[in-house]
């Protein structure tokens, strides 16, 4: 039983990191936001169904599963708000083109408050 | 192994913190302050200390990034239009280095040597703590501390969360008061998901409140998901502060003036300002934690929804962009 | 070496950092996110000290528990502050010497104690928020 849970563990941690691979280095939101929502679902996923066997009752397993949910609730909510307001405002590629120096933070799928002078 | 997570965690800690202050863009600073609070969070579970991680996770990395980010949307909504400005943002004036790098060593030198040449404890309040835990009504130590043995502390701060709260109110441009504002728009799966998790999140803040007297938790954890809850149901749509207005006041000062009649109407039997009457100390206590909860969530939750509002003009300006 | 130890000295370079940054930033917004940094460090520094080769101390944890709800209402005001003082002047440092400049709606003549305290009044008086008000000048994009 460990060795499966360890395996759980290890892939769910596999898909964090490739998650955050794709936060660091995709080019657009759209494709950020798709690498991000496989860390969330996937990965957390993976980590609470390894972590499962290991509760130590039934309610604490529970727990572990309805922070999931919760997880994947929110996360789908989050990811749907910054597409749409991606959308609305047709930013979707800009932060990448519009400022070399911080293509590598994941957050550019807002607008940039400070710095950004408008789409074009 | 214990103390290489947290040597890990530390130096993560300090990394996020060398983001917010070295970072050019602002937006990207709160970011990492709101990770920082959420290391924050992770480094109170591994100090041992529960109630601090349920804190900081709701506050910290919480109400204070949702703060921070509507004060930056803020700026940016106005900022595109007077786009001169922007260039002064990130650059540091032409000041004299050597007093910030004075200060920094300084400190750091001086905390360093605070640290290495620390004081014994003269009394060891745990032992104290433990020792008269039975009599505060409450089992849970850091509860017992918070509205028993230093209970003064609790008193001032609710006054102090109700000082700033009038301060607030008192700087909000009157013209915010009138009725014609757009109303928020309504995103239907926002409002969807607000809807089905505003219960579950009211429950855990009362859970929270009520699993205070015996294990982590309390009415700070418990204020701060409900300022939370409500912060969140503003963000949706639901113009909260809208809608009871003069309830919504009454229950800002509510806290404080219980704890108030409560600590001065015990006096009535002799007793000293402040001190329980022995049998009655646990119910008090959950009854003015209540409160505090009632108002700890309002006040955090008015001093977020007195900024005027900006979304609109973000709008009308992304608009004017596309054209 | 405990953790203990070791978060507070984390603490104790949050704080030294967060010093520095707070002299030589002057955009306000970053001198509240580093006095809120500051302030977690003394609280890791709190926390850590007291429980460093020591059992857990519930006393201190309790003063921090006060104090992070303290430093976010304490944070709130600040930028409430901030806000206003940025709507009412179009700053967001506070250098003397850029004060001097005369805001877009203001006569440009009187003194600047003066100016400040006419623009609030405005600010207090006018429907509108003032920042809109340097747009208007502007006129469209």
């Amino acid at each position: 039983m460990i060795y499966v849970q360890i395996l759980l563990v290890s892939l769910g941690c596999l898909f964090f990191i490739v998650g955050t691979l794709g936060l660091l280095r995709f080019d657009d939101a759209y494709s950020r936001i798709h690498a991000i929502t496989k860390a969330d679902n996937l990965g957390l996923g993976l980590l609470v169904l390894g972590i499962l066997p290991s509760a130590l009752s039934v309610p604490q397993g529970l727990k572990l599963i309805l922070i999931w949910v919760l997880v994947l609730a929110a996360s789908a909510t989050a990811s749907y708000l910054i597409a749409h307001y991606i959308k609305q405002h047709q930013l979707s590629k800009l932060p990448h083109g519009a400022r070399p120096d911080t293509t590598a933070d994941g957050q550019d799928a807002e607008p940039d408050p400070t710095n950004e002078r408008g789409p074009q | 192994m214990n103390l290489a997570f947290d040597i890990v965690l530390g130096l993560a800690l300090l990394l996020t913190a060398l983001g917010v202050f070295s970072s050019k863009d602002l937006f990207r600073a709160v970011v990492m302050f709101i990770a920082f609070g959420l290391l924050l969070a992770l480094v109170w579970v591994r100090l041992d200390a529960p109630d601090l991680a349920l804190a900081e996770a709701a506050i910290g990395a919480g109400l204070t990034g949702v703060l921070m980010i509507d004060a930056v949307a803020h700026l940016s909504a106005n900022t595109l239009q007077n786009d001169q400005r922007d260039d002064q943002y990130d650059h540091s004036p032409k000041r004299p280095l050597w007093l910030p790098v004075i200060s920094c060593v300084g400190l750091f030198v001086l905390l360093l040597g605070a640290i290495r040449f620390r004081p014994e404890a003269s009394v060891s309040l745990p032992d104290m703590v433990r020792d008269n835990i039975a009599e505060s009504g409450v089992e849970h130590p850091i509860t017992a501390v918070l509205l028993n043995f230093r209970s003064y502390d609790t008193l001032l701060e609710i006054a102090v969360l109700l000082v700033a709260v009038v301060v607030a109110m008192a700087l909000k441009p009157a013209a915010e008061d009138r009725v014609h504002q757009p109303p928020p728009a309504h995103d239907p799966i926002l409002h969807g998901l607000t809807a089905r998790l505003l219960p579950a999140m009211l429950l855990v803040g009362m859970y929270v409140l009520w699993a205070g007297s015996y294990m982590p938790g309390g009415a700070f954890q418990g204020g701060a998901i409900l300022a939370a809850a409500l912060v969140f149901l503003q963000l949706a749509g639901f113009a909260v502060d809208r809608y009871a207005a003069s309830l919504l006041r009454l229950g800002l000062a509510l806290g404080f003036l219980v704890f108030l009649t409560v600590a001065v109407s015990v006096m009535i039997g002799g007793r000293p300002f402040l001190t329980y009457p022995e049998g009655f100390a646990g119910q008090l206590i959950f009854f003015i934690e209540a409160m505090l909860t009632l108002s700890i969530g309002l006040i955090l939750f008015s001093l977020f929804s007195q900024n005027p509002p900006h979304s609109g003009a973000v709008g009308h300006q992304g608009a004017n962009h596309d054209q | 070496m405990t953790s203990d130890l070791w978060f507070a000295l984390m603490g104790v370079a949050l704080i030294a950092l967060a010093a520095f940054t707070f002299f030589r930033q002057v955009h306000l917004l970053r001198r509240i996110l580093a006095f809120n940094i500051m302030g977690s460090g003394v609280f890791l520094v709190m926390v850590g000290m007291a429980q460093h080769q020591r059992e857990t101390d519930p006393v201190p944890q309790a003063l921090v528990l006060t104090g992070i709800v303290v430093a976010v209402s304490a944070t709130a005001l600040a930028l409430i502050i901030f806000r206003r003082f940025y709507s009412v002047s179009g700053q967001v440092e506070l250098d003397e010497y850029q004060i001097e400049e005369p805001t877009q709606n203001e006569d440009h003549a009187s003194d600047t104690m003066k100016d400040n305290i006419n623009s609030l009044q405005d600010a207090l008086q006018s429907d509108d928020e003032a920042p809109a008000k340097p747009s208007a000048s502007k006129g469209d994009q």
